[in-house]
């Protein structure tokens, strides 16, 4: 069973890290570990396009055709790989263990970083426990995700040979039909390579992403702010329950809030020259669109802030249409489940949401109460205007990355301000913490990069007293 | 101990059947916020006596709060976190997955399980309780829910009501004849099939 295991999470990681690596090309800044971390999110997302690629050609969903497909691509891409010469194990080091090890480093630096280092480690192991402890017990994992997964597993179909209506199983369960598949069709893969739908081991990709991004969001901060005060900051944002609990369950929230913050850090890598980046991002912002409806919301945005910041660069190599073009390119993977969920009347979002409109301005007083309740999350979102305050006017590419996350964030408080339905949802308590979820990786990624600004700019005591004088006079920086 | 200091030290599992929200007590709430509150001003002090300028400090003191504020609840959300990992351990803690539905479900899935030797094949369900429905639903999978479906399966719904005698289910303007007892489970919980 382990070795299945094993192999059911390599070959989409395989398949995500030859990937990756070819887009990369000769950047030697982005280390083995990080793109290990890219690579099991986006071979995942890749092979579950597949799998509905091939669903609609009613290729019968056993494991044979659906195994082979992401095997031979990811030959393929070694193959290519090797032949144009691209490194496939750039360097590993992060650091950290000279850190922790090193004697030359101050001894309670090292013993701080020791323990951040164990206590995020511990973290992501309970969550790795917990996760093998419960079967899918939460709500919307059973009603929505896994009865889809379930359903697709034993008929070996995405059940398309009936009326439209009754698509992806709506007629048989009580699912939504515009819900987009990764979610369900993570499940089938893993199920397919158990050979059973276990309630338990399905569950294993949430933790497996929790670590990816917990790692990865690690890596950028270290970049950004130094090792000390990254591990500092990535045992505050696991430290948000909410988020750990998701890493248990399979809600889709949690690859979604994975997908953008990848996506968001691609860019915010493209945006500081590094062009390789541009289509990684372009190619997570589509595997999020294919996680959830909702992330339209800030794809859209970070594609006209990513036209905004390429018009106005001079025309270097590459050219401007070309750069555009790199980060517009992935989205075809995508086009396919578009062309189908519109072609048959599939909206987006959950079938149940009414277009009826409400006004309720007060909502924006209650989105600030929740956030200031602490509830769900830890201080990250609250110090992000904070921050922003401090860190004086933001530099452009601040500006760029910050937009898209904005307008997300801007677009929930619309939907819950001026819909019924999304009105008493938010009253009861059931949506506001959740899709916040979504971008709190993002929020925290922008976090990182206040902090950096926050600490340059207050870096330099404003003058040292005078050894000869006896009393200190103050210097004008 | 009082209930401030309960609610600060002693914070519950996280529990329920749905995690749309992870509340954070009253107590926990004033730490934090006293906490971020001293920490930005001890910054302030030690970084003004570092000789920083006012917004230089001001901004020291700012991260300064971030940090502690922030590790301090994390330290307290993860001590909550661990109580709920050391409670499931306990309860499903090296058992097999079909025993660990029954521990989550109880008496439902034990209904589910003695369901699925019986039921032949589709079937029909009936229950006013969305949770009841839509979970029994998902638990029978592969089988599957079918209007036209020869069995019907009952789960605490007042509405339906089988007569042995006649052998009739009845519910609302649904009347269905020739129909023989497969389980019956408790008094509102059995399963009718067509003879």
């Amino acid at each position: 069973m382990m070795l299945v295991l094993v192999i059911a999470i390599g070959l989409p990681t395989a398949l995500g890290y030859l990937a990756v690596s070819l887009l990369l090309g000769d950047d030697r800044e982005t280390g083995m570990l990080e793109r290990l971390c890219m690579a099991w999110p986006l071979g995942m997302g890749l092979v579950t396009i597949q799998m509905f690629l091939l669903g609609l050609l009613r290729v019968p969903l056993t494991l044979g055709p659906i195994a082979a497909l992401p095997a031979l691509e990811a030959a393929g891409l070694f193959w290519w790989a090797r032949r144009r010469r691209v490194p496939l194990a750039p360097g590993i080091a992060s650091g950290l263990w000279r850190d922790c090890t090193d004697r030359g480093v101050p001894w309670a630096r090292r013993a701080v970083i020791t323990l951040l280092v164990l206590w995020a480690a511990v973290k992501l192991a309970s969550v790795f426990l917990e996760t093998s402890l419960r079967p899918i017990w939460a709500w919307d994992t059973w009603a929505n995700w896994s009865v889809g997964a379930k359903l697709f597993y034993h008929a070996k179909s995405l059940l398309l040979d009936a009326p439209a209506g009754d698509f992806f199983g709506v007629g048989a369960v009580s699912r939504f039909g515009s819900y987009p598949l990764h979610n369900p069709l993570m499940q089938v893969w893993i199920s397919l390579w158990i050979g059973s739908f276990d309630e338990v081991l399905v569950k294993l990709t949430s933790p497996l992403t929790l670590s990816c991004l917990s790692v990865s969001l690690y890596l950028f901060m270290a970049r950004e702010t130094g090792r000390l005060a990254a591990l500092g900051l990535l045992v505050i944002f696991l430290g948000s329950p909410l988020l750990s609990y998701h890493g248990t369950e399979l809600y889709s929230d949690l690859p979604l809030s994975a997908a953008l913050a990848f996506s968001l850090a691609a860019f915010v890598h493209a945006l500081r020259g590094r062009e390789r980046y541009w289509p990684v991002a372009g190619l997570f912002a589509a595997i999020a669109i294919w996680t959830k409806d909702e992330s339209l919301f800030f794809v859209l945005p970070l594609l006209l802030s990513a036209a905004v910041h390429i018009r106005g660069e001079g025309a270097g190599r590459p050219g401007r249409a070309v750069r555009f073009a790199s980060l517009l390119v992935p989205f075809a993977v995508i086009v396919p489940w578009y062309a189908f969920k519109f072609s048959h009347t599939f909206g987006l979002g959950a079938d149940v949401v009414s277009q009826k409109f409400v006004f309720h301005p007060e909502i924006v007083g209650n989105v600030l109460a929740n956030l200031l309740s602490l509830d769900s999350f830890n201080v990250l979102i609250l110090f992000l205007p904070l921050l922003l305050l401090a860190a004086g006017r933001p530099d452009r590419p601040f500006l760029h990355a910050a937009f898209p996350v904005v307008c997300y964030l801007l677009f929930f408080t619309f939907v819950y301000a001026f819909t019924a339905f999304y009105y008493q949802h938010f009253s009861t308590g059931t949506v506001f913490f959740r899709n916040l979820l979504t971008a709190y990786p993002s929020l925290c990624l922008l976090d990182a990069l206040l902090v950096k600004r926050v600490r340059e700019r207050s870096a330099v005591p404003a003058a040292a007293p005078s050894r000869t004088s006896g009393k200190g006079t103050k210097k004008k920086r | 101990m009082d209930g401030f200091w309960q609610q600060l030290l002693l914070p519950p599992p996280i529990s329920g059947v749905t995690i749309n929200t992870v509340w954070i007590s009253p107590a926990a709430r004033t730490a934090v916020y006293a906490v971020m509150a001293a920490a930005f001003a001890a910054g302030l002090f030690v970084f003004l006596a570092k000789r920083y300028r006012l917004a230089g400090a001001v901004r020291r003191g700012i991260l300064t709060a971030l940090f502690a504020a922030g590790i301090l609840y994390s330290l307290r959300a993860d001590f909550g976190w661990s109580l709920w990992v050391r409670q499931d351990l306990r309860t499903f803690g090296g058992l097999p997955t079909e025993e660990k539905l029954l521990k989550l479900d109880g008496a439902l899935y034990d209904f589910v399980r003695r369901a699925r030797t019986v039921v032949p094949g589709d079937y029909l369900l009936f229950s006013p309780d969305q949770y009841l429905l839509w979970r029994t639903e998902y638990l029978l999978l592969p089988l599957r829910k079918r209007t036209s479906a020869p069995t019907v399966i009952v789960l605490a719904d007042p509405q339906a009501v089988y007569d042995p005698q006649k052998k009739v289910f009845t519910r609302g303007d649904l009347r269905l004849e020739g129909m023989a007892p497969l389980l019956q489970y408790g008094p509102d919980a059995y399963i009718v099939t067509r003879q």
